[in-house]
């Protein structure tokens, strides 16, 4: 959808623009949103941050009379920002905050390390890459289990397939990522 | 293992639109949930911000475009000039009554002659037409538009009623020349009078004028308050037991009274040689002299000196350095002091500087 569509379903019916906007990059919103708080939020959080972001992009699109072209971009920044914004209030309580006159204050470190950074990122693509060698739908099994934190019954409503053939296939789906990482050095 | 999953966290985009696309499985009733929620939350927010304008309409009506002066009522700005001037006056009268209390001496206020004739130039503004014979002295003021006073050949007429508080009006040449020479006679005294109160110590206030002539008439079986009478100006230099007098413009006699009914003991010449030159009070305001006698002199020397009041008698202390070898009992000393004395019996001075050899009893 781009920017020129949405506004004439606008004219039309602002719940029509809503929904079809909605339905295009939800997944695309909550993958990003998920992404940042992965490590952090509940799935309630993970929820509301989301209808954040579609009230963020409807109350800011219905403002304005033209909005270009691919709105891809314009959603992915907004949700970043927003699932910054929620991770700053979830984590606010657990950051430690250091006074400049305490004696350590000179020797912190920066949370970055760049090696680190390009090590995860190697993993990411090795992780990722291993994952799809799986095939389908243990690829899809294994995303959603221990990516998208979802129950096997969640699993087989989505894939349309028993519940214990999702246990069974994600059992079998781990041991071969297992093994496959391991010829990489990879142990999960 | 979810853990290790965690390494997905902040992952690039490439991974972002895989995972979106291939893998995220929302159910119809999250995407619903998710979907009624942000519909809720667009409401909400457009009530915000409508309340936001609403309170900024409504912030912008109560602004006032106007400002109301508030118009006093006409009689209260009559009131109120009239307070203004009042106050006005008050302050100039006060400012006037000020100056002529705090003034040292009612003496007259007749300038020098540079101060006289710019006195009169000042005033022939003021359509006052005057001239000055220098050749004869006289002053002779004539009002050309009143033709109150003419400045004829016999008709002199001295308008000091500013300066000197004296009119005249005579056609008698003796009279005039009588006036004017009294007139001179006094602007001269007043000249040098003010000349030397300018120059009097600011110590120096409250004090009388007298003459040495006066000072040598006084006798020892005069009270105090006949013999200040007599050189004049009683009602002014009485005060807190002291009276102090310029003597002949030039020196300066102070005489100290327990009680005015008291007999002063002393004649004028003894009265005289008290008074203390003008131009060394200049010089060292604090500085203080006397005449006395020694009358005890074994390690500690004692002088009476009963002609300067304030001490009588009194023990000296000296600093290191003096010579005190030479004064013996009888010596008639001339003593300079530092003004502090120590309140003891008799009282001690530190001298400043003492003189020997005046005479010996």
């Amino acid at each position: 959808m781009t920017g020129s569509e949405y506004i004439e379903l606008l004219k039309k019916s602002p719940h029509t623009a809503h929904q079809s906007i909605f339905d295009e990059y939800i997944k695309y919103v909550y993958t990003i949103v998920h992404n940042s708080l992965i490590d952090c939020a509940a799935r309630e959080d993970i929820e509301e941050c989301v209808s954040d972001v579609f009230a963020a992009i409807y109350l800011d699109l219905d403002s304005k009379s033209d909005c270009g072209g691919d709105l891809k971009g314009y959603v992915r920044t907004i949700a970043k920002r927003k699932a910054v914004d929620k991770y700053r209030k979830l984590t606010v309580k657990s950051l430690k905050l250091v006074s400049i006159h305490n004696e350590d204050f000179n020797n912190m470190e920066s949370d970055y390390h760049i090696e680190e950074e390009t090590e995860t990122a190697e993993l990411q693509h090795i992780l990722m890459t291993k994952i799809e060698e799986l095939g389908e739908p243990d690829s899809s099994i294994i995303i959603q289990k221990y990516y998208y934190n979802r129950t096997s019954r969640e699993i087989a409503e989505n894939l349309s397939i028993k519940g214990s053939s999702v246990r069974m296939r994600c059992s079998r789906a781990l041991k071969r990522l297992k093994k496959s990482l391991s010829e990489v050095g990879i142990t999960l | 293992m979810k853990n290790k999953f965690k390494l997905l966290r902040d992952t690039d985009d490439n991974t972002i639109d895989k995972l979106s696309s291939y893998y995220c499985e929302i159910s119809q009733k999250e995407k619903d949930r998710m979907f009624a929620m942000s519909e809720r939350k667009l409401e909400a927010m457009k009530s915000t911000a409508a309340d936001i304008d609403k309170s900024s309409d409504l912030s912008k009506n109560e602004c006032p475009e106007t400002v109301e002066i508030e118009n006093p009522i006409t009689w209260y700005k009559s009131l109120r000039t009239f307070g203004v001037c009042l106050a006005g006056v008050i302050v100039v009268i006060g400012t006037a009554v000020f100056s002529n209390t705090v003034k040292p001496n009612p003496v007259p206020s007749v300038t020098s002659d540079t101060n006289y004739v710019g006195t009169i130039e000042a005033a022939a503004e003021s359509s006052i037409e005057e001239s000055i014979d220098e050749t004869t002295g006289t002053i002779s003021i004539s009002d050309e538009e009143n033709k109150n006073i003419t400045n004829s050949s016999a008709e002199t007429s001295v308008n000091s009623t500013a300066d000197f508080g004296i009119t005249t009006d005579k056609k008698d040449e003796d009279i005039q020349s009588s006036l004017n020479d009294e007139v001179s006679a006094a602007e001269s005294e007043t000249v040098n009078l003010d000349k030397h109160y300018e120059e009097l110590p600011d110590n120096i206030e409250n004090y009388g004028k007298t003459t040495k002539q006066k000072i040598l008439d006084i006798t020892p079986d005069m009270t105090y308050d006949e013999a200040i009478t007599y050189l004049g100006e009683p009602e002014t230099i009485m005060l807190d037991g002291y009276a102090q007098f310029i003597v002949d413009n030039s020196e300066l006699l102070m005489i100290y009274y327990n009680s005015k009914s008291e007999l002063i003991g002393i004649n004028g010449n003894e009265l005289l040689a008290s008074c203390k030159s003008l131009s060394e009070l200049e010089a060292d305001p604090n500085n203080l002299t006397f005449e006395g006698y020694v009358v005890f002199c074994e390690g500690t020397i004692r002088i009476t000196c009963p002609q300067y009041s304030p001490l009588g008698c009194a023990d000296l202390w000296f600093s290191d350095g003096f010579d005190t070898s030479g004064i013996k009992v009888g010596d008639k000393v001339r003593i300079s002091y530092y003004g502090d004395v120590m309140e003891s019996y008799p009282p001690i001075i530190q001298v400043k500087e003492i003189s020997l050899g005046y005479d010996n009893i």
